[in-house]
């Protein structure tokens, strides 16, 4: 549940009283997720890839532990995010783009978790993957990614700066 | 700046939470202050002496640079002050940034010049910023951190990037003209902030308006950086001391400059890189005390943007991608209000891209090396790289010939320089040099 808090601090009081809103003030920790590229676009033609999955690295700063709340597909058109999923990652092997569906003899696929309500720890990585399917009519797009999450008890959202287009054509 | 309330509710409580989303890139940023900071090293290695007066100039800008004719004159104008502390390390705070659109471009790229100086070394150093809005207030941002060179607004962690220090080699040079430049800047640095209304300011007195070499005299300079070129708002303002300023002395015409690279090495793969109108890229600045082949050296970067769009094609392989900028040569000068220019006393030269020429060529490049892959399906498949990273071609401006070194050249990704890597083949990965594709400043197919 997201809200902007312009009324936060009357609320917290009103409901709880000032001391167990001691942590309105603001974040006090660096936000484990940051992604600070600003363009990142996969284009797949439909016709070899009405599915397509996408991955996106979850590799946190910090040492503070964070937990997916859900995954948001802005602007999607004539395409849906049938289902998201965390896999753990080699860091030097990424999934970035893969056919879909994924093989199950893909021994990091068979550790896959829902993303979302998944607990991941500083140190680890893992990749958010994002099984995207083409509904039609024309060309399919999503124009970025979000990470909302729950870190020390604060709810965060990410900009994972990926978008994605599905063509009827080509990608040139 | 998010200082957004947020009030969890715990398990099994009802579920009245109010929760405030913080955006990660802005949760820890500063306020929105703008500052050219950095370290002096001298060159025998040791820090600048504390005290030691550090300036800012604003330089010619790319329009006024790209309109010019060889003897043209610029007059440049000090527009904050600090002083060298301990360790070496200077912070000059830019506080009125709006003020700065009069030395601008019409796009709001500011040419700016940091300068120090001490008995033995001079230290110049050239910098490019960006005039952009921040929550609704001016500041400045490295050019080369937007996404898109027209951009006009900017974020708070982009300010900040801006204010990182950068570390500046200063250059041995000759004494008379080491102590020419540090007088130069002290009589600057005294005279920031200027106050108009102070007419006791002596323009000839002993604090460094004295005439640096009056013996030869040529005209006032003509054409500027679209601002008062003296101290103190111009050469009749009553603060004013000294003229500062650089002439045009040499069209260096079409040198080459890398922007980009593509390593389309897995079969059925190609890399496609497009440098399109507005495309900007950060060249190094030569500077020079004596102006002659062989004596330069490079301290900071300008940045030019393309006003022409040039294809490089699809390929396979390892390609480096060149377009081609116009340099010229500036004699940096400054005298004492009342006296003339002396065409023989410059105290530093300078070679620097002057406009954007057009054309583009296209050469092998060997492979590097790179390790952070990500999976890239088959199929057409094609991933477009639109971001700010990029990789610094350290002698990516062919400037040998005519000054005995070559300079550095970068170009970020954006919206109007893309990489775009296909694989019309089976899976294939593409692989980061520093880091994955999507951050890193050069990659390979395997």
């Amino acid at each position: 549940m997201i809200r902007r808090s312009t009324s936060v601090a009357l609320a917290c009081v009103l409901v709880f009283g000032l001391v167990s809103c001691a942590r309105a003030s603001g974040p006090t920790t660096p936000a484990a997720l940051h992604y600070t590229d600003n363009g990142l676009e996969i284009c797949v033609p439909i016709s070899t890839h009405p599915d397509l999955a996408v991955g996106i690295r979850v590799d946190l700063r910090g040492d503070e532990p964070m937990t997916i709340k859900s995954i948001q597909a802005v602007d999607a058109s004539a395409l849906r995010v049938e289902g998201t999923w965390v896999v753990p990652a080699d860091p030097d092997n990424r999934t970035g783009s893969a056919d879909w569906p994924i093989a199950d003899g893909e021994p990091w696929w068979s550790k896959r978790r829902q993303a979302e309500g998944t607990k991941l720890n500083p140190g680890e990585h893992h990749d958010l993957i994002l099984h995207v399917h083409h509904t039609g009519p024309g060309n399919g797009s999503l124009r970025d990614v979000k990470i909302e999450y729950e870190q020390d008890g604060q709810l965060r959202v990410a900009d994972a700066h990926t978008s994605v287009r599905m063509a009827t054509g080509t990608c040139d | 700046m998010f200082h957004k309330g947020i009030c969890l509710l715990g398990a099994g409580v009802l579920a009245v939470s109010v929760i405030a989303v913080p955006i990660s890139a802005s949760a820890a940023d500063p306020a929105v202050t703008s500052a050219i900071t950095g370290h002096i090293e001298g060159s025998d290695g040791t820090a600048f002496a504390a005290g030691t007066p550090v300036v800012v100039w604003s330089t010619p800008s790319q329009d006024s640079l790209a309109a010019a004719k060889v003897g043209d004159s610029f007059v440049n104008t000090p527009i904050a002050s600090g002083v060298v502390e301990s360790g070496g390390a200077f912070s000059v705070p830019i506080d009125d940034v709006t003020s700065l659109s009069q030395f601008a471009s019409k796009d709001g790229l500011l040419n700016l010049e940091v300068r120090a100086a001490d008995d033995t070394d001079v230290a110049p150093f050239a910098l490019s910023r960006k005039i952009v809005t921040v929550d609704g207030k001016a500041a400045l941002v490295d050019p080369g951190d937007l996404s898109n060179s027209k951009a006009t607004t900017a974020t708070t962690a982009q300010v900040a990037a801006a204010n990182k220090p950068t570390t500046i080699a200063a250059t041995k040079a000759p004494k008379s003209v080491a102590r020419k430049t540090a007088r130069v800047m002290a009589v600057a640095s005294d005279e920031l902030p200027v106050d108009p209304q102070d007419p006791s300011q002596d323009p000839t007195d002993g604090s460094g308006g004295a005439p640096l070499d009056p013996s030869q005299e040529t005209p006032e300079p003509t054409s500027g950086t679209g601002g008062p070129g003296t101290v103190g708002g111009g050469p009749d303002s009553p603060s004013s001391t000294q003229v500062c300023g650089e002439d045009y002395m040499q069209d260096f015409g079409s040198r080459k400059v890398i922007v980009g690279s593509s390593y389309a090495n897995a079969g059925s793969t190609t890399g496609t890189f497009t440098y399109s109108s507005g495309a900007s890229s950060s060249i190094g600045v030569g500077y020079s005390v004596t102006g002659s082949k062989g004596s330069y050296s490079q301290s900071g970067t300008s940045s030019s943007s393309s006003n022409g769009s040039v294809g490089f094609g699809t390929r396979s392989g390892g390609y480096s991608y060149a377009t081609y900028f116009k340099f010229g040569k500036y004699g940096s000068y400054c005298y004492p209000v009342g006296s003339k220019k002396n065409v023989d006393s410059y105290y530093a030269y300078k070679v620097r891209p002057s406009s954007y020429a057009g054309g583009g060529t296209v050469n092998s490049s060997t492979t590097p090396s790179a390790t952070k892959c990500t999976d890239f399906s088959g199929g057409g498949t094609t991933i477009t790289r639109n971001s700010s990273g990029a990789n610094t071609w350290s002698s990516g401006a062919s400037l040998d010939a005519v000054i005995g070194i070559n300079l550095s050249s970068k170009t970020g990704y954006t919206s109007t320089a893309k990489l775009s890597y296909k694989n019309n083949g089976s899976k294939k990965k593409i692989c980061g040099t520093n880091d994955y594709f999507a951050n890193s400043q050069r990659s390979v197919t395997k």
